[in-house]
């Protein structure tokens, strides 16, 4: 594998002339057609129209006229933001081939900096899953380890970063979708506060919980990508936008002062000594750059986080009632439209999709909507609380990404495994607020481990510094 | 045996199948049965959990609408072209009404 490509680095490489924008383009393209065949991120790869955005991009820098200082770098998305022109897929048969009309706003954003979209990364259908082996349209696997997963469900985001095929890549995030796999393999995945960047064109999953958020070789890369992406948009009114988004290249402004809470497993499960000893490590590098390290708890909520489960099952389940067959993708044949809808369904969504709308509709329905709903929401808004107070004393949270290292293809998970896959990271989309994983560490296979900074709304730039901080001592 | 328990049977599953326009076949149906079962066992502690005082200090958070503006979508032709099956302007379905006089099948 190729060494992973740093924003920073390309920027100025593209400002002193040392290469063009076409020719960084020719080499991503050149990287991708040696990784893929062995990592399978990509979905789709639109080499003639990253090599025309290329080349535009190097007019436009010829001419003075450059749209911002990432004009020019190229940059791939999860196939679940829907791109014009480009085929669409949320990695689902039933959406194989689906042509949409306009760009996602984060993608848009992205076009209107002048970087060079190079194509489509592969995830578990409509982002259901932790390992990208639920995508129904390709393998992806751990570039670090081609017998491993790479994470999911933005999976091929992760996966494409880490093989130095792309710079930088978005992904979204519902319940750990963009920091699981960033752990896994070896690279930061940035989740900012619920509101902070627009969905506008993001396929929904859970829509009180769905994030945009990017993953990079670097945390200052991330900061970078983030301001072109933080704004309100009228079109998604979650999208508030806030001032303190203005600017994060306060990335390198360190942890003096700062009172971080330290919990080696989130809530009373206690993970393998390996993962305990890296977050003890990382409590040690946090102290020693000034800041005051306490080890914390969250008291018993290990209930709550059962609201995750609710809510995105029922939320996914009205989401996903728009594929019926009628507007977008493939159908099959059926005397009524219903029957139609039905056998559309049954016939092109994967087996995760199904259980996911099935148990979503079920719990939307008669004697379960009563009993589960309502104590699906009153146990986040307990969540919501104890962040807060947590928040009161502490400036950052520290836990661990993931309790383990990415496992292998062929593995089937423990039941708590895999609620481990969701139990550190679903905390901060059902608190709304962000949360960053820096690698940090290995596993006694030599995978990488991911160490998560979780922040108070709105403070994405202060959970970044303290990355920077594990970042560095990890790069030496 | 609690009160789900004695609700959730392959039956009921195949009605909420029905509900979610979902076609299953019979392995699927029992399949899902199961995995629900398991679900609703692990979600009784949810249930038991205690945040009515939670739920009152719930902060109600500022949506940014838009200014309530018709804008007339200038892509008409490429969102028809991205449908299943289409007739001139229209999105082609099945009959939704039967003709009068004539019986379904």
């Amino acid at each position: 594998m190729a060494d992973p490509l740093s924003i920073e680095v390309l920027i100025q490489r593209l400002e002193t002339g040392a290469c063009s924008a076409r020719e960084l383009t020719e080499e991503c393209l050149e990287r991708i057609r040696r990784t893929e065949p062995l990592v399978g991120a990509f979905l789709a790869v639109d080499e003639s129209g990253a090599l025309a955005a290329a080349d535009a991009s190097d007019r436009r820098r010829r001419e003075g006229r450059l749209l911002h200082r990432m004009d020019g770098i190229p940059f791939a998305v999860k196939d679940s933001f829907c791109t014009e022109g480009l085929a669409t897929t949320a990695a689902s048969r039933l959406l194989e081939g689906y042509l949409p009309p306009y760009d996602a706003e984060a993608v848009a954003a992205l076009r209107r900096a002048g970087c060079v979209l190079l194509g489509k990364l592969n995830l578990d259908e409509f982002s259901m899953g932790s390992s990208t082996r639920y995508s129904g349209l390709g393998n992806t696997r751990n570039p670090l380890d081609l017998s491993r997963v790479a994470g999911g469900s933005s999976g091929g985001s992760a996966a494409a970063v880490s093989a130095g095929e792309i710079p930088f890549a978005l992904g979204s995030d519902t319940g750990g979708s963009i920091r699981q796999p960033a752990a896994f393999c070896g690279v930061v995945g940035i989740k900012p506060t619920y509101g902070a960047i627009s969905r506008y064109g993001l396929i929904a999953f859970s829509s009180s919980l769905d994030c945009v958020g990017t993953v990079t070789s670097t945390v200052a890369g991330g900061a970078t990508v983030l301001e072109l992406l933080m704004h309100r948009d009228g079109r998604d009114a979650t999208a508030v936008g806030h001032p303190a988004l203005a600017s994060l290249r306060c990335v390198n402004d360190g942890v003096g002062g700062m009172r971080i809470a330290v919990m080696e497993g989130i809530d009373g499960e206690t993970p393998a000594e390996e993962v305990r000893a890296q977050v003890r490590r990382a409590a040690d590098c946090l102290m020693a750059a000034g800041a005051r390290v306490e080890s914390a708890t969250l008291p018993s909520p290990g209930q709550a986080l059962l609201s995750y489960y609710v809510i995105s099952a029922v939320e996914a389940a009205s989401n996903l009632a728009r594929y019926d067959g009628v507007r977008f993708g493939n159908a099959m044949e059926g005397f009524t439209p219903e029957e139609r809808a039905a056998a559309t369904r049954g016939a092109l969504l994967g087996k995760e999709v199904k259980r996911r709308i099935i148990q979503g509709t079920a719990l939307l329905t008669g004697l379960l909507r009563e009993r589960y709903e309502p104590a699906a929401r009153h146990a986040r808004e307990w969540i919501r609380l104890e962040m807060k107070r947590l928040f009161e004393s502490f400036d950052l949270i520290v836990t661990p990404t993931v309790p383990m290292g990415a496992f292998g293809l062929d593995e089937s998970l423990t039941p708590l495994e895999m609620r481990e896959q969701d139990l550190s990271t679903a905390y901060a989309n059902l608190a709304g607020i962000p949360a960053v994983s820096v690698p940090f560490g290995r596993d006694r296979n030599g995978m990488p481990l991911g160490m998560q900074v979780m922040a108070p709304a709105w403070q994405e730039a202060r959970a970044l510094r303290a990355a920077r901080i594990l970042e560095e001592v990890e790069k030496g | 045996m609690s009160d789900w328990e004695k609700t959730v049977d392959e039956a009921w599953v195949r009605e909420i199948a029905r509900i979610a326009c979902l076609r299953l076949t019979e392995d699927e149906i029992a399949e899902q049965t199961v995995q629900l079962r398991q679900m609703l066992a692990a979600l009784d502690s949810l249930r038991e959990f205690d945040t009515r005082e939670a739920w009152k200090n719930a902060a109600v958070e500022t949506d940014a609408l838009r200014e309530d503006v018709v804008e007339r979508f200038a892509r008409r032709e490429e969102l028809l072209a991205a449908a299943p099956a289409r007739e001139g302007d229209f999105f082609r379905v099945p009959r939704a009404l039967e003709r009068e006089g004539e019986q379904n099948g």
